[in-house]
């Protein structure tokens, strides 16, 4: 595309705008072409696109405070170090 | 496929060794392993015998023709792992299912693959914790090494790189400096395939390594070893060759015409607690803070931009500087291209008229990247009024967020990523340099942007195109963007960016899928009570980017 256009050419400024905007549009084609190729290998139907919800917290891993484990953290809290080590070494 | 390990140990580590071994066993599919500076008889009998029933074979360098039977196969596999670490479980299976899977994507083969490591700790009440690596970033591994010790490589590609056993009695970052410089393809896999008991996983770096890598492939540069992380620092500096990270500073060759794109409207604002009108003082601080003279300015200034302004711009810029007026509703994208369309450089520095120099240097900084013809567009850290990091980068989260946005700028980042120039999927416009050969290629900003995301558009194009983008932290601005600014989401231009991107979204190639999305500090995906504080710092038992 080069030279660059001369200063205040109105033509010659709108067809380096409209270079611009094709080959934009191609980039565009070839990344919307790529993007179905890659659903269509994971068997997804392309479609519009949004962003997945936040699931990070729905995910998180609370078990620790369940009613019944209550008293077993309670025993195992109150255990002498060394012994609580061999605890979390078995379990690990 | 013929998997083959090779491992350096010194002659009588025989606990190391062993270690080594056991993690062979429960890896299927490997079919030799090469001890290098070691004898087999290093290995105790029991476990020299459990590795011929499973059919690998055990040989050292000391056999001449061993080294010649690992690189004979040109489609065997190589890895590297050091003596005392473990290859996971499943490791050869993710490996040889790489190399057949991109084998399959295209002409040019995958010749090297990393992945990601656990880090076994002897405390039971400590979690193992993960470093987990960011996509290919050659940059990056310039700077430190962020693959650490274990890789797999192509034995043809191999051949062509050295001799074995000297590429597995060499460090860490020498070895993959080497192994990657010429590389067809380089594939990270997103799962651990490597396992250690090292203390610590945060990068190191070798300055020699990284002397001889850019000799060898013609970087003209200069080094200072960043020695600012105190941990992982032993002896001193001169003696120990061993540092953290290396900055590499590429020289300057040309000082080719630098157009900087500037739209505005004439807006003023306080800033530092005086008022002032911002495209001026933008222009201002690159004409005088910057070094770098070899530049002309185009605005693009809205047709309500006061006179007043544009008079005070014509005065400080004189005949360097160019206002177009722009008459059409607001678009971003439109001013650029129409600012591309009147300026005459070789480059074109994209900037907002809400910034200011930091770093006198920071064209050359940019101009020296920008000059590796692998590269597409370069940003430099941008930081808000107040000196916290506004911009270092984005990452795809999968919403496009400012990394480490708020966080101080002296952070070092999960595994000291914001002290090194490297690869990101997209950075912002607010100051970005890129050539006119590459803009015009790619169809400069799209005007389907009109406000948010042409520069991640951009940038997603540069990297289609085959060139990289980088950010870094040796070129500093100030970006006076609200602090307390929440972008609004429009559903129209999420749908329109995800049209095109959506599967870079849904996976950027720098993030890691193993940390927790929609957060703006990384966050491993463990249960491990991890302080924030711990996760921004040195010791974040993630590493990406």
């Amino acid at each position: 595309m080069n030279p660059p256009p001369p200063t205040n050419d109105d033509a010659a400024i709108a067809a380096y705008l409209a270079r611009l905007a094709a080959a934009d549009a191609a980039a565009g084609e070839r990344a919307t072409a790529t993007r179905h190729d890659v659903l269509r290998r994971r068997g997804e139907v392309p479609g519009p696109y949004a962003f997945p919800p936040d699931r990070s917290e729905i995910r998180r891993i609370d078990w620790v405070h369940r009613g019944w484990l209550r008293p077993l953290r309670f025993i195992f809290r109150h255990m002498p170090g060394s012994l609580r080590r061999l605890v979390k070494k078995a379990a690990t | 496929m013929t998997f083959i390990v090779v491992t350096a140990a010194a002659p009588a580590d025989t606990r190391r060794l062993t270690r080594t071994a056991l993690s062979l066993l429960r890896s299927p599919g490997v079919s030799q392993w090469m001890i290098v500076g070691a004898s087999r008889a290093a290995l105790p009998a029991a476990v020299r015998n459990v590795l011929r029933l499973r059919g690998i074979t055990c040989t050292t360098d000391h056999d001449p023709s061993a080294a010649a039977d690992v690189v004979r196969n040109d489609d065997a596999w190589v890895c590297f792992l050091a003596a005392g670490d473990r290859l996971a479980a499943n490791a050869v299976q993710r490996i040889t299912a790489c190399a057949a899977g991109n084998r399959a994507d295209g002409p040019r083969a995958v010749d090297v693959i990393y992945g990601d490591t656990r880090h076994l700790v002897r405390h039971a009440d400590r979690l193992p914790t993960f470093q987990r690596r960011p996509g290919w970033s050659p940059e990056r591994l310039r700077h430190h090494d962020y693959i650490g010790a274990m890789i797999a490589v192509r034995a043809g590609h191999l051949r062509t790189v050295g001799d074995v056993a000297e590429l597995a009695r060499c460090d860490s970052h020498d070895r993959n400096l080497r192994l990657t410089e010429r590389a067809a393809r380089v594939a990270r896999i997103a799962h651990v395939l490597h396992e250690t008991h090292e203390r610590s996983l945060a990068p190191t770096a070798s300055r020699d390594a990284v002397v001889n890598h850019l000799a060898r492939i013609g970087i003209d540069a200069d080094l200072t070893r960043d020695v600012t992380r105190a941990v992982n620092v032993t002896g001193n500096d001169a003696a120990d060759d061993s540092c953290p990270a290396v900055t590499v500073r590429r020289r300057i060759t040309t000082r080719p015409l630098v157009s900087v794109l500037v739209p505005t409207r004439g807006s003023k604002a306080t800033i530092f607690g005086a008022s002032r009108t911002l495209v001026v003082e933008a222009v201002r601080s690159v004409l005088t803070t910057s070094t770098y003279r070899n530049v002309e300015f185009v605005v693009v200034a809205d047709s309500d931009t006061p006179t007043a302004v544009r008079d005070e711009l014509r005065t400080i810029g004189g005949d360097r500087l160019r206002i177009v007026d722009f008459d059409r509703p607001f678009n971003f994208a439109e001013k650029i291209n129409l600012a591309a369309a009147h300026a005459a450089g070789d480059m074109f520095l994209l900037l907002n008229d809400d910034t200011e120099v930091i770093s006198p240097d920071f064209l050359e900084t940019l101009v020296a990247l920008l000059s590796d013809t692998g590269v597409g567009l370069v940003g430099p850290t941008l930081l808000f009024e107040d000196g916290t990091i506004q911009s270092a980068g984005h990452v795809f989260s999968p919403e496009p967020t400012d990394l480490y946005r708020g966080a101080p700028a002296d952070s070092r980042g999960a595994h000291d990523m914001l002290r090194v120039t490297r690869e990101t999927s997209s950075i912002i416009a607010a100051c970005a340099l890129t050539s006119r050969e590459v803009f015009e290629s790619v169809g400069g900003l799209s005007v389907q942007f009109p406000g948010n995301w042409n520069d991640i558009d951009y940038c997603l194009k540069v990297w289609q195109s085959g060139r990289r983008v980088l950010v870094t932290p040796l070129a500093r601005m100030y970006h006076f963007e609200s602090k307390t600014r929440v972008p609004v989401l429009v559903e129209s231009e999420v749908a329109t960016l995800g049209h095109r991107w959506g599967h870079v979204l849904d996976d950027d190639p720098f993030f890691n899928p193993h940390l927790q999305r929609y957060v703006n500090v990384w966050k491993t995906d463990s249960t491990s009570p991890r302080s924030y504080s711990e996760a921004l710092g040195p010791t974040a038992p993630i590493a990406s980017k």
